[in-house]
């Protein structure tokens, strides 16, 4: 950026002096009556709007929630040990807005735009307003496309759809985050010249942390660099030692930063991490200014809280320019309990559900996904139609699989066929486990399920199913590259490629049985 | 701060019965001796705050005070207080009061603060400016305020006109510090 001159600056303020008289700031005020814990009671300011910004002394800034009878309470978006009593409060005359721009991807901000990477100031075009109202019905239309996570048991089972909003569930260390930071990886992909030739196009992703620990944060943001996904991603952050209110917007900040990719075309992801500590902000913030609390001490309005944010995900249509939103909201249950208060108002909003149980995740099933009771209520739509057919059976085996479970402990007492399902489901568990930051491509995906739901995994050992599964992609990789790009092409499984894979298949078994040892 | 609720029904109740009896004038005359009289002794304010004297002695008390010297509705009122306990909440019925009565009037107070001292004829012209713009009566409260170092700051109800050469030299350090941050 070229250096300021000396004359430019000299001529700016002979300018500036020279308007003195003619210049006079006219603005409306109100003065502080009471303040304390983030909340500022101030009397006047008798044009204010509801959400409008204001402005305290020592560049605090705030947002007016309450328009009472004689006064008007306000959440500080800053230190409130700057702020005293007696203290002029201007009005800015702007509801709370943030500035919006590809400028924002790549950085680290907070929720009213200022960065805290370090990387120097932001400059964009537009602001958007962080409350917006979300789109009607006839600018949507239904989820099609596909949102690869990458992660096989999500792809397959639970297929996400560009658009749709899928809750991640689970207790605490059970890989809630690890899940959206593999989806955000993996869209890495969509940047790519071969995604384009295939007609798959880019995704951003937006994350939003929401009173996350300052070292967890840290952690996150050097995962993602590592993996190369920060050229594509903004980390929106509102850490734990944040005040509230900066808490409470949040997910409305990421949902304007997407909003923003969305209404030009393009597609986005974000991810609200987590809505649990976001309805805590918000509670904190409302039994200060002495709303009614309700159930579990919340506010009324907790439902309405998170319904608008996440009703802001939607697939546009066509004539406007068919962008999408997706959202991946998290939130934390505490001893696997999803019929608590703010769980289930959240599952009533979401299109399904992604489950991560402690006993899975403990047992050595990561990721620790209980698929039996995970939905997505989008499913088959989203998938393609390759995928589709191998994920079927997939299903199915382990549904069957899962019931018999109980009886495995019997082990030889059992009839030929249960034996079988559960040699079968056992092979497909180990097949879908998967280790973090190793998103799967999805014609990856696909060879490897085909294998194990046709049977091809029944006479390998437990111990050497992941080494299978990677030697054979590994093999086709080398040998038969062209499958890959075939399905990957055609999103496709032709009767010429399924023959084709059974026979690489058949191939490849016959080799593996050799070097491995014989089970 | 709970005081304006109350304070501001007492206060319209007693308006509008002074303007119904068409004594709108002799009221503020008795009401204005009586802010006077609270703002000059820290007593009488002790007195009226103090809930260990009982009603009837408040209202002799009273009786004493001001019985002779302000017209029957004025006192009337301040027995009407007493007896529903709030006499302790005057102060800020007597504010509210002159909030009010300037409404019925038509005034609109106008603070003005300049950075040097301004003779009558300028603080009328700019009153009568505001004037023009409110269409309302200006009563002008002026003081010095040194710090503003020139210009002057008008301020009528919530809203500040500010053309003072210290808010001049906040804005344009704000436009300097923008800069500055950009590089």
């Amino acid at each position: 950026m070229a250096e300021v001159r000396p004359d430019e600056v000299s001529a700016i303020l002979r300018k500036q002096l020279s308007g003195f008289e003619r210049d006079v700031d006219i603005y409306d005020v109100g003065t502080v009556l009471q303040v304390g814990d983030g909340i500022a009671r101030v009397y006047g300011l008798s044009k204010v709007m509801a959400s409008e910004l204001v402005e305290f002394p020592h560049d605090v800034f705030g947002m007016v929630l309450n328009v009472e009878e004689d006064n008007v309470g306000c959440v500080l978006f800053g230190e409130s040990s700057f702020v005293k009593e007696g203290d002029i409060v201007k009005r800015t005359k702007r509801v709370a807005s943030m500035p919006v721009g590809e400028q924002m991807l790549g950085r680290v901000i907070t929720p009213l735009g200022e960065p805290v990477d370090g990387k120097g100031p932001i400059k964009t075009e537009k602001y958007l307003p962080l409350e917006r109202k979300a789109l009607g019905v006839l600018q949507r239309q239904p989820v099609k496309e596909p949102l690869q996570t990458g992660l096989k048991a999500v792809d397959a089972m639970i297929p996400i759809g560009r658009g749709q909003r899928e809750l991640i569930i689970g207790d605490r260390q059970t890989g809630k985050t690890a899940v959206a930071l593999d989806a955000i990886i993996n869209q890495k992909y969509t940047h790519t010249e071969k995604a384009k030739a295939e007609g798959v196009k880019p995704v951003f992703c937006i994350y939003v942390a929401i009173g996350q620990k300052g070292s967890t944060m840290a952690q996150v943001v050097a995962k993602l660099e590592e993996f190369g996904a920060m050229e594509y991603t903004t980390v929106i952050q509102a850490t734990a030692s944040d005040p509230a209110p900066l808490q409470f917007i949040a997910p409305y900040a990421g949902a304007t930063l997407g909003e923003f990719f969305r209404d030009s075309g393009r597609h986005a992801l974000v991810i609200y991490d987590d809505l649990s500590k976001h309805a805590q902000a918000y509670r904190q913030m409302s039994l200060l200014l002495r709303r009614p609390p309700g159930r579990e001490a919340y506010p009324g309005d907790v439902f309405y809280l998170h319904s608008r944010l996440l009703e802001r995900a939607s697939k546009l249509n066509d004539d406007l320019g068919g962008g999408s939103l997706t959202a991946l909201p998290v939130i934390e249950t505490q001893a696997g309990d999803v019929s608590a208060y703010i769980p289930t108002n959240v599952i009533s909003i979401t299109d399904g559900q992604i489950y991560l149980e402690s006993s899975l995740f403990n047992s050595g099933i990561r990721p620790a996904i209980n698929v039996g009771i995970s939905v997505s209520r989008v499913g088959g739509n989203a998938q393609i139609k390759a995928l589709r057919k191998v994920a079927g059976r997939l299903r199915l085996d382990l549904a069957q699989f899962r019931e018999l479970e109980a009886f495995a402990k019997f082990g030889s007492d059992l009839d030929k066929a249960t034996q079988q399902q559960l040699l079968r489901g056992s092979r497909l568990v180990e097949l879908l486990k998967q280790n973090q930051y190793v998103p799967m491509a999805i014609e990856k995906q696909i060879v490897g399920l085909f294998a194990g739901t046709n049977g091809y995994l029944d006479p390998v050992r437990l111990d050497d199913v992941q080494r299978f599964e990677r030697e054979l992609l590994e093999y086709i990789e080398m040998k038969y590259p062209d499958i890959y790009t075939t399905i990957s092409g055609t999103k496709d499984l032709s009767e010429q490629t399924t023959t084709k894979l059974h026979d690489i298949l058949k191939e490849f078994s016959g080799k593996f049985r050799a070097t491995g040892i014989a089970s | 701060m709970r005081a304006y609720r109350v304070a501001r029904r007492y206060a319209e109740a007693v308006l509008e019965l002074a303007a119904d009896q068409n004594q709108g004038e002799r009221l503020a005359g008795d009401l204005e001796l009586l802010q006077k009289a609270m703002k000059e002794s820290v007593e009488l304010q002790g007195f009226l705050k103090s809930p260990v004297i009982s009603k009837e002695k408040k209202r002799a008390i009273l009786v004493s005070l001001f019985k002779a010297k302000v017209d029957v509705l004025a006192f009337d009122f301040l027995n009407l207080l007493v007896e529903k306990g709030r006499e302790d909440v005057l102060e800020s019925i007597l504010v509210e009061y002159f909030k009010m009565r300037d409404d019925q009037l038509g005034i609109v107070t106008l603070e003005l603060r300049a950075a040097v001292d301004m003779t009558n004829d300028q603080q009328l012209a700019i009153a009568k400016r505001f004037e023009g713009m409110t269409r309302k009566k200006i009563r002008v409260v002026f003081s010095v305020e040194k710090q503003l170092k020139g210009g002057f700051v008008a301020r009528i109800g919530d809203t500040v006109y500010d053309g003072s050469v210290l808010r001049q030299l906040e804005l344009l350090r704000e436009r300097f510090a923008e800069g500055a941050g950009r590089n």
